[in-house]
């Protein structure tokens, strides 16, 4: 899957928890940009696995960038199609 | 029943109780606590605890003054919580996630003359209001609070207290409007020590507790501060922020005892398949701050072959006083009174319900709060001797376990945490289209964890969609922390008012049927 298509499934798992579509620029910060609490993230790691059957450990979250996530992404969907 | 209070001496300082009581024998080189990859022993947190007091004292800390501790859960913490009792002073810890309008507040009501905190917080908070505050110590950065302590000694012999003394304050809030400053005594964490880490939990010195919940909770204080430190086990001081991280430092630190809150157990649940939980080092699993629901307890013993001990304490009888115990567990219940606590199901005129009977949870201990800062009236309604009701409505079964079935307010808790639902209302108003809200707790009566629902009724012309649903939440996220948005909208034509105009909370009409809170 390209880098599009895993952005805009990440985007809409924040959409559905109701993060406001024009925050979602790549560069947006989990916490400080986008407010997501500690909850948020064990639902969007789930929403990642029903969505694209991938294993997302989101530790050390706070500081990461969505384009951050849509790599770890990635390379789980490279890692699981090895 | 028997008291621990009488038993103290006439000068007694706190600090000095629990620090003292690990330097003999072989406690003085065990680890106290762990804090990322650093390790204190008890020799060492007496040195840092002495010397911080020393420093505080330099700085012109006086005996009952207050210093604000606005920290997560950190070495710098522990030693000034306890070098300000030490001298005689009062620590207030500030949870760090509170608003910036409450932060200010309590840092104006108590009239702090210190703030002990970190580099991003005098920039926030700027300008910081309060008229009484005379020094903000940084533990980062350049002059450190711990390269302070490295040039003060540890010559400051404890102040002369006496267990009747303020000793700490913690702010709850539990009420709607502003946090209330309560007052705790030299006496009351010696109280929860021996009636809940020792006679309850059995909390032993080869123990490693992990709390969930930070140290400027109650819940959290006496799990990582002053319960390890009375059996001299050890504690780790973490910041972990969702279930991914407290997974990994369970599996980094092997802890020997969990003390989490319901949403955590089954963010833990919830994540099995992703990040799976190895709990072998876990010897007892500990929840409170919210009603645990029997689907999540049995989950968590089918998966993990753990009993969770569920309990129910307040901010002002400082810890847990009923408790279900380890092999005795009924869940969906928080336990049976602790020794010590006289706890009674009471009707409105204040006389003991029949088992089976709802009525009002009222706690006697000695642990209870001397009452609230500044708030006369408030401690006045609140405090009768040593006994206070909680406001949570609870049933009393035949084997004496008490079961939780409501609030007597319209409070509630999400993660652990207080929300009234007139804070999530009054940001709901300020939807263009919305003209009557109620917002509702709703837990399938304790089946499930609370979720936050809101019916609404819209302006004329206006119709329901998921669409417009999707704009409330987003509107309630934008304005709210994500955790006090509703998770549902219910759309209905009218909402009931009392006499008063009030919304009748209790009953919400839809379009289909009419629903009746239970709690009520």
């Amino acid at each position: 899957m390209d880098t599009l298509n895993v952005m805009n499934t990440l985007k809409k798992i924040l959409i559905d928890l109701g993060i406001p579509e024009e925050l979602l620029h790549p560069d947006a910060l989990l916490s400080k940009n986008l407010q997501l609490d500690s909850v948020e993230t064990v639902e969007i790691a789930l929403g990642l696995k029903r969505t694209l059957g991938v294993n997302i450990k989101l530790e050390a979250w706070q500081n990461m960038t969505l384009a951050q996530v849509c790599k770890m992404i990635e390379e789980a969907i490279a890692t699981n199609t090895k | 029943m028997d008291s621990i209070v009488e038993h103290l001496p006439q000068i007694f300082n706190v600090a000095a109780y629990f620090i003292e009581s690990n330097l003999v024998q072989e406690r003085s080189h065990k680890i106290a606590f762990y804090y990322q990859s650093e390790t204190y022993t008890y020799a060492q947190v007496s040195s840092f605890v002495r010397r911080s007091a020393k420093l505080l004292a330099n700085l012109g800390l006086e005996r009952e003054n207050r210093i604000a501790i606005l920290l997560p859960d950190t070495p710098e913490f522990v030693f000034a919580f306890w070098g300000a009792i030490w001298l005689g002073a009062v620590p207030v810890p500030i949870n760090p996630a509170y608003s910036l309008d409450d932060i200010q507040y309590i840092l104006q009501d108590s009239r702090a003359k210190v703030l002990l905190t970190t580099q991003e917080w005098p920039e926030k908070l700027a300008p910081i209001q309060s008229q009484f505050l005379r020094q903000v110590l940084l533990i980062d950065g350049a002059n450190s609070f711990v390269s302070l302590l490295g040039q003060q000694d540890e010559s400051l012999t404890c102040s002369e207290t006496s267990p009747d003394e303020p000793a700490f304050w913690l702010y709850t809030s539990g009420s709607t409007g502003h946090p209330k400053g309560v007052i705790h005594l030299h006496q009351n964490m010696v109280v929860c020590a021996e009636r809940y880490a020792k006679s309850t939990l059995g909390l032993r010195v080869d123990d490693i507790t992990y709390s969930v919940a930070n140290m400027s909770f109650a819940y959290g204080l006496g799990n990582s501060l002053y319960m390890p430190m009375a059996v001299g086990a050890a504690a780790v001081l973490s910041n972990a922020n969702n279930a991914f991280e407290i997974i990994t430092d369970i599996h980094s630190y092997q802890p020997t005892v969990l003390f989490g809150i319901p949403s955590i157990y089954a963010g833990i649940l919830s994540i099995n398949e992703i990040s799976p939980l190895d709990g072998s080092s876990l010897r007892l699993c500990v929840s409170a701050a919210e009603q645990l629901p029997k689907s999540i307890w049995q989950q968590w013993l089918a998966t993990y072959n753990h009993e969770i001990c569920e309990g129910i304490g307040t901010t002002e009888f400082l810890h847990i006083f009923l408790s279900n115990r380890l092999g005795e567990c009924k869940p969906g219940t928080s336990g049976r009174p602790l020794p010590g606590y006289d706890i009674q199901i009471v009707d409105e005129n204040g006389l003991r319900c029949a088992p089976g009977e709802i009525g009002d949870l009222q706690v006697s201990g000695e642990s209870l709060m001397l009452g609230y800062w500044n708030q006369l009236s408030k401690t006045r309604q609140a405090i009768y001797g040593n006994t206070m009701r909680t406001g949570d409505k609870y049933l009393c079964d035949s084997d004496n376990y008490f079961r939780f079935i409501g609030r007597t307010d319209d409070l509630f808790k999400v993660n652990g945490q207080w929300i009234s639902p007139l804070e999530i209302e009054d940001v709901l108003y300020q939807h263009p289209q919305v003209f009557q809200v109620a917002v509702i707790p709703e837990s399938e009566n304790g089946a499930q964890l609370t979720q936050i629902v809101a019916y609404i009724s819209l302006k004329p012309g206006e119709e329901p969609s998921a669409e417009l649903e999707h704009s409330i939440q987003r509107f309630a996220k934008q304005q709210l922390p994500h955790f006090k948005a509703p998770k549902t909208v219910h759309f209905v034509e009218n909402l009931l008012r009392t006499a008063t105009g009030k919304i009748h909370r209790n009953l919400i009409v839809t379009k289909h049927n009419l629903v009746e809170n239970p709690i009520h």
